[in-house]
């Protein structure tokens, strides 16, 4: 199977997401708009020289910011695109192309988000360092690929998660109640809104394990230095756990799926 | 080997009944209730390779079903299909790069993008070789005269303009068997013969196997040379278009124009089949073994200015057949098609 068909439904996604330059950036602008809050918020609980969580104000700062910019890029969500192809049949003409249906969508996510991703850098940035107290490097030299892994598998995680939402247009005629859900629940529990480790106790742990922690918190953790490489390797283990599980998941839903398809119109 | 064969396919769907008011939309909460629509029932056939076959009939009749279980869209429900030796909806790609499915009431090419883009895409994703891949898009965009819209994003391309660019992408990777769902539906008189003219060739030069949908017979009588008339789920007819007119169009329409009206009191010739008459202009409609005989009459007995034979088209036959029940069975009056 040759990778290069969706190599160039990425490069096409870009081209398309070139047209909507302007609505990405404000759709970027709004989405900082909780972010300033939930900073200033944060900026307010931990004062300076204090430690919450075992992060000081400025790793709180910009462990905030990473979680939010990587929501924005690999969160979880249902994907719109497949809930309308599904809804409105236009399924159809890729059950008719020699194509992998998964991979053709994360070709076309990735290639959409990349601009959004750069755009995002672009605003957020700026923004951390014209907050200055609030940004901080990784510690060592190692943590620099040890993260951008960890971004990967969050990434790969992430669209096996969008992939299985968006999948359930098969059995439901209106998704908006998934999609409120996911966007609800998916930034509390992967630790976008609070650090894991102020939730009561058993419930972090919970949530530890679940692989929400691994889309978001994980690689942001990973990013300030916070895990030792025996952690990093645990953790890059359970994304790793978790994409096979969801794999094996999404092969399941899909097949049961496409036999719920109606194909309507055309 | 038959390109497609299809034996005792059934499919049904399941559609939500749901009745007016707020305690019906209550029970429905509660208790669903649905209804079961069968969309084919039984349906078996065969076409066999370079055949162009018209799969008609009303609305609801279970065309775009079919076409869609064959190209492995849908699940059929029972029964079995075949086309070029694939089971449809098993998916395997080998058989998806030997067929292709024009949707006239959908497109998939990209609105935002020029039809060059996607179809590059298409190249890649069909492996189709550099050399065979230029040459056929030089060819299909010449006989489409749509060389210079390349180029341009889809969405600013006509009606006419978009279903050819999704025709060329049907073809680009050469299929063996094409499925037709209204493929000029909306379109202008010139764009539909342009789009016929480019079908008729693929199959007459190329052998494509064509399966087309349509409710323009104008499409079924240019490409297609036999028929297969679908209602309620079951197949009523299926043979050659020739036959069909022959069996259910048995009746010729005959109009002369007489050099001068006939004298008041004189009875016309053939009295018994005339259904018009203004002035020296006269219709008639008669059994199509009449018609010789008939017309060696009025030529030597009357001055004739103008005279014309019609056979009913497909058209109006389809209409009286879907108005008849049993008319297929042969229970129908043929001379009711006019």
């Amino acid at each position: 199977m040759s990778w290069r068909p969706y190599l160039t439904t990425a490069r096409l996604a870009i081209r398309e997401a070139a047209f909507y330059r302007l609505n990405h950036l404000l759709s970027f602008v709004v989405a900082a708009v909780p972010l300033v809050a939930l900073l200033l918020l944060w900026e307010q609980i931990v004062g300076p020289g204090e430690r919450m969580a075992g992060l000081s104000r400025a790793q709180m700062l910009t462990y905030f910011i990473l979680t939010r910019w990587l929501y924005e890029m690999t969160g979880p969500a249902v994907w719109g695109d497949i809930t309308y192809e599904i809804r409105e049949g236009d399924l159809a003409f890729h059950l008719l192309r020699p194509e992998h249906y998964g991979r053709y969508h994360f070709s076309l996510m990735l290639g959409s988000k990349l601009p959004y991703a750069i755009i995002g850098l672009g605003v957020l940035v700026p923004f951390a360092l014209a907050v200055g107290r609030g940004w901080v490097w990784p510690p060592a030299v190692w943590v620099w690929p040890a993260f951008a892994l960890s971004v990967i598998a969050a990434i790969l995680l992430a669209f096996q998660f969008t992939f299985l939402f968006s999948l359930t247009a098969f059995w439901l005629e209106d998704t908006s109640g998934v999609a409120l859900l996911v966007d609800f629940v998916i930034p509390l529990a992967a630790g976008a809104l609070v650090p894991l480790a102020l939730f009561p106790a058993p419930i972090a742990a919970a949530l530890r394990w679940l692989p929400f922690a691994a889309l978001l918190s994980f690689p942001a953790r990973v990013y300030l230095g916070l895990l030792t490489p025996q952690a990093w390797l645990h953790g890059l283990a359970v994304q790793v756990g978790w994409l096979a599980m969801l794999l094996l998941v999404n092969t399941w839903v899909w097949r049961r799926g496409i036999r719920r398809f109606r194909a309507v119109g055309g | 080997m038959p390109a497609i064969v299809v034996r005792h396919l059934h499919k049904t769907y399941r559609a939500p009944q749901r009745e007016p008011g707020l305690r019906a939309t209550l029970r429905h909460l509660v208790a669903p209730r649905y209804r079961t629509i069968e969309a084919l029932r039984d349906v078996s056939f065969t076409v066999e390779p370079g055949e162009a076959v018209g799969y008609l009939g009303p609305n609801g009749a279970g065309k775009t079903t079919t076409l869609k279980i064959l190209a492995g869209v849908l699940f059929p429900d029972a029964g079995e299909a075949r086309v070029l030796d694939f089971t449809p909806w098993e998916g395997d790609h080998d058989f998806k790069r030997q067929i292709a499915f024009v949707m006239g009431r959908k497109g998939q090419l990209w609105w935002d993008l020029p039809a060059l883009d996607l179809f590059l895409l298409f190249q890649e994703m069909y492996a189709v070789p550099e050399a065979l891949f230029r040459r056929r898009l030089d060819d299909l965009t010449a006989r489409f005269r749509v060389a210079d819209l390349l180029t341009v994003p889809i969405r600013n391309l006509s009606l006419g303009e978009r279903m050819k660019m999704e025709l060329i992408a049907a073809l680009l990777h050469g299929p063996q068997v094409l499925f037709l769902d209204e493929p000029t539906l909306g379109l202008d008189v010139l764009a539909q013969h342009e789009i016929r003219t480019l079908l008729r060739q693929q199959v007459e030069e190329d052998g494509l196997t064509l399966m087309m949908a349509s409710h323009y017979m104008r499409d079924v009588e240019a490409l297609c040379d036999r028929v297969i008339l679908l209602e309620q789920g079951h197949i009523r007819f299926d043979g050659p278009l020739a036959d069909l007119k022959a069996r259910f169009a048995p009746h010729r329409r005959v109009e002369a124009v007489l050099s001068r009206p006939l004298p008041p009191g004189k009875t016309p010739p053939a009295a018994r089949w005339l259904v018009n008459r203004a002035g020296p202009r006269m219709q008639w409609q008669m059994p199509r073994a009449e018609v010789p005989s008939f017309l060696h009459h009025l030529t030597a007995h009357y001055e004739i200015t103008d005279l014309s034979v019609a056979e009913p088209s497909l058209e109006e036959v389809l209409r009286h057949l879907f108005d008849t029940p049993d008319a297929a069975s042969g229970h129908s009056a043929p001379q009711e098609v006019f």
